[in-house]
């Protein structure tokens, strides 16, 4: 029972990262109907550029603002440099997912030629490798933290998004591009910044699960393609179907996790370590396929233009 | 033709051939014929594939397991690796039949991974070392048997590009719901795409098992799946020898010159994207661009139109008790129609009316809640809209639904079931257009396309013609040739439905005139019974 507690604190733990990277998917959708697939790459990069960072001497704070500066840059990149041009000529939505694609190719390629392939240590452990006991229930303190920063950021999304006037221009804009428009919103600003605050958001997200699970030049992919599971499975473009997809799959991972570590002493190898990825891509197959909409009920006012 | 095709196909191969004789390391020829399958797929057929390198792995690993494992002959391997890449892609293409773009690419991303990690967890096929001590064919057997695949299936692709089979595929890519109501089978010819596409790279990949004797999972990861896509992009996605180039221009300086090996990285990204800018359909739509051609394939242009042939018969489409709400909406209620053959049957009502929806449920383009359509004798309410294309009923749409990708004889010659251009011909002539029909369908005005939609809809010869707002966007002069177009099919024994809110087009033309309003019939008859009904005045200028 106890293993049982550890692995779902685990699970909250990382569910609530994945729920930032869900979150700012399910943004990006909203306002611009398009998947993005170098989410995780410009993460990597962020990430990457604190490591850099810290190597020359800055300090912690000053390098997760690299590494955000960076990653916004990217995101400003991928708006200005790819998808604005691509989808204003008004070609099929297959030319800019194309160029979306090679752009995450890009960006990825680029640093497997700066850093050398294999795992490279978290930049900034935040918990570091202090441990918890509540009861009889021992886990590192670090998932905890963890959770209480990835739900501040979330509040801080969700506030932006349901009080400012420039969530006001994101809801309109996810709701209806061109009656925003007419309305005088610029959608154009708007969802360069919503690129952007993805891209920083995402970042912020990838510095955090660094020392929890490992960080590589290929990373980018796997955090991309859990971002892409928990916004899918919390209904694509719901913020809060984003964030409760993303603690759904933290613990449904643990949960598979948890499977594993009960298999290593027995003789079932059904679980054994690397099934677990594949059993999260089918989960994401499965759901895009039999209910699209995801699995989280709509909760309360949370539309944000969930029609494709 | 057919001479040239098969040098065009042998030159082009060769090309490679030649390259790879320089190079040690990824065989050329086995690359650009796995992506050659991918074109197939996602060139040609529209649909988004980011994990075809799995499908290569699938027939690699599958030859690699059936020589070390099973110690089949080579035939059986082979006989072995085409089923289970077959299998393979229908597994990885079913989805397509519920998602599109961007969806079925992130499902063929997560289809990849799941195959690269099952391979690393299984000892059978080597695990995290790789599969190796292969039995390795004679590297002359290898690279000739990778050439005549190479040209074979190019070869063949180039014959799909120019047979009714390229049309239907490009139609697909196009607009799936306007092909599906010109008689296409879209989900079936979907699969068809993804099962011909992986089989060619299960081949491939059993070539690559025998030629290198070692096999690891990371040859077949994303970044092969997206190395195959932009080799598409660069050489032209859906054009037939697009593989071959993109694989010369953008994988084959770096194996011929090994000193460039570390800017690959740097380069081949840069390069896709800046093709996707400069040349949205590659360097060979560029070329083809520059020489003045357009369209999908070589399409003849017959000296001169054939008389159409004659019609399948004379039915009448009567629909009844159709009901459809969406959500708490009703759009229609209890809507009944008849259209006879040889007569004009005109459907009009102000805006949001159910119009539309009422066409869009006869035709089975949007399912309905209740009532049912026959066609003559036969019940057509629950078959699907390709069906009812088939059996004669043709329709268009109100939004412009075109085929950009192609000119406008193939365009005309989506529908017909014969590969006899002359028809399209004789449609695209009875519909007024007076255009050079190899000019690209993308370069019409409104007006155009919507006759060219017209010429689509009557080059099949249908019973039943239905327009949804044909009048929309033209001029005085392109309306009445359109009331003379009607008015010919009308003559030949077709039954027509037409929408429009061109009152003076609608009443000069109409046999029989139906008015909706809220989703209820509320008038029908002669356009003099019409035109002096109170509910009808009162529905389009307010209660008096």
């Amino acid at each position: 029972m106890d293993v049982a507690a550890q692995f779902l604190v685990a699970g909250i733990g990382l569910g609530s990262l994945y729920a930032l990277f869900a979150y700012g998917v399910s943004l990006v959708w909203s306002v611009s109907r398009t998947l993005n697939f170098a989410h995780g790459e410009m993460v990597m990069a962020g990430v990457f550029a604190s490591i850099v960072a810290l190597s020359l001497g800055a300090s912690p704070v000053s390098s997760i603002l690299t590494a955000a500066g960076l990653s916004a840059v990217l995101g400003l990149c991928l708006y200005k440099g790819v998808y604005q041009p691509l989808s204003r000529r008004g070609s099929s939505p297959l030319v800019w997912v194309l160029g979306i694609v090679v752009f995450a190719a890009l960006v990825r390629d680029v640093s497997s030629l700066v850093f050398e392939t294999g795992t490279y240590p978290a930049p900034i452990a935040v918990g570091g490798d202090g441990l918890v006991s509540v009861g009889s229930v021992v886990f590192r303190a670090a998932y905890v933290w963890v959770f209480l920063i990835s739900a501040g950021a979330a509040a801080a999304m969700e506030w932006t998004i349901a009080r400012t006037s420039f969530g006001r221009a994101v809801r309109a804009t996810a709701a209806s591009r061109e009656t925003a428009e007419l309305m005088g919103i610029h959608t154009e600003k708007v969802t360069a910044l919503v690129f952007v605050a993805a891209a920083v958001l995402g970042t912020l997200a990838g510095i955090l699960i660094a020392p929890l699970t490992f960080v590589s030049v290929s990373f980018g992919w796997v955090l991309t393609m859990k971002g892409f599971t928990a916004a899918v499975l919390g209904g694509l473009g719901r913020g809060k179907g984003a964030l409760v997809g993303g603690l759904l799959l933290g613990v449904f991972e643990q949960l598979l996790t948890l499977g594993e570590f009960a298999a290593s002493d027995g003789a079932s190898h059904l679980f054994a370590a690397g099934y677990r990825d594949a059993a999260i891509f089918l989960l994401l197959i499965l759901v895009l396929v039999w209910r699209p909409s995801g699995l989280v009920p709509a909760l309360g006012t949370d539309t944000r233009g969930t029609k494709r | 033709m057919a001479a040239r095709d098969v040098v065009i196909a042998l030159v082009a191969a060769g090309c490679l051939f030649l390259l790879d004789l320089g190079t040690g390391g990824r065989n050329l020829m086995l690359f650009a014929a796995a992506a050659s399958g991918l074109n197939l797929i996602t060139g040609m057929a529209g649909q988004l594939s980011l994990g075809h390198a799995a499908i290569f792995g699938v027939g690699a690993f599958t030859a690699g397991a059936a020589a070390t494992r099973l110690d089949l002959s080579w035939p059986s391997s082979l006989i072995l690796v085409i089923a289970v890449s077959a299998l393979a892609g229908l597994i990885f293409g079913a989805p397509s039949i519920r998602l599109r773009g961007q969806f079925l690419g992130l499902v063929t991303i997560a289809g990849g991974f799941v195959f690269v990690r099952v391979v690393r967890q299984s000892d059978v096929l080597g695990g995290e070392y790789g599969l190796g001590e292969i039995p390795s064919f004679a590297r002359g057997t290898a690279d000739l048997s990778a050439f005549i695949l190479l040209a074979v299936s190019t070869w063949l692709l180039i014959l799909v590009s120019r047979a009714a089979v390229g049309r239907i595929l490009a139609a697909v890519k196009d607009d799936e719901e306007a092909a599906a109501c010109l008689g296409i089978d879209v989900a079936r010819w979907k699969l068809t795409a993804f099962v011909a596409g992986s089989s060619l790279a299960g081949v491939c990949g059993f070539l690559l098992a025998h030629r290198d004797g070692f096999l690891s999972a990371s040859y077949f990861d994303l970044d092969a799946s997206l190395m195959l896509l932009m080799v598409c992009i660069v050489g032209g996605l859906g054009r037939p020898v697009g593989a071959i180039v993109g694989t010369a221009i953008l994988v084959a300086p770096f194996e011929l010159w090994p000193a460039l090996e570390r800017m690959e990285l740097l380069i081949t990204a840069p390069v896709a994207l800046a093709v996707l800018f400069l040349m949205p359909d590659g360097v060979l739509g560029a070329v083809r661009r520059r020489r003045g051609l357009s369209g999908i394939g070589p399409m003849p242009v017959p000296e001169k139109a054939t008389d159409l042939s004659p019609r399948p018969h004379d039915a009448v489409l009567s629909a009844e008790g159709i009901c459809k709400k969406f959500g708490g909406v009703t759009a229609l209620d209890d809507v009944s129609l008849l259209v006879e053959p040889g007569t004009i049957h005109a459907l009009i009502g102000p805006n949001g009316s159910g119009k539309t929806t009422f066409v869009d449920c006869i035709t089975a383009v949007t399912p309905r809640d209740a009532g049912s359509t026959r066609l003559g004798d036969v019940d057509v309410s629950g078959i699907a809209p390709h069906q009812i294309a088939r059996l004669g009923v043709r329709r268009t749409f109100q939004r412009v639904s075109q085929f950009p990708t192609m000119n406008l004889l193939e365009s005309a010659a989506v529908g017909v079931s014969s590969s006899h251009a002359s028809e399209a011909l004789r449609a695209i002539e009875g519909s007024g257009l007076d255009i050079e029909p190899s000019m690209s369908s993308s370069a019409l005005s409104y007006g155009q396309t919507k006759r060219l939609e017209i010429a689509r809809a009557i080059a099949a010869r249908p019973a039943i013609l239905i327009l949804d707002e044909p009048a929309s966007g033209m001029d005085a002069t392109e309306i009445s040739g359109l009331a003379r177009v009607l008015r010919d099919q009308k003559e030949q024994g077709a039954g027509v439905l037409v929408i429009d809110h061109h009152m003076d087009f609608v009443f000069e033309i109409a046999d029989v005139i139906t008015v909706l309003d809220e989703g209820r019939v509320i008038a029908r008859g002669t356009p003099a019974e019409v035109r002096d009904d109170s509910a009808v005045i009162s529905a389009y200028l307010g209660p008096s």
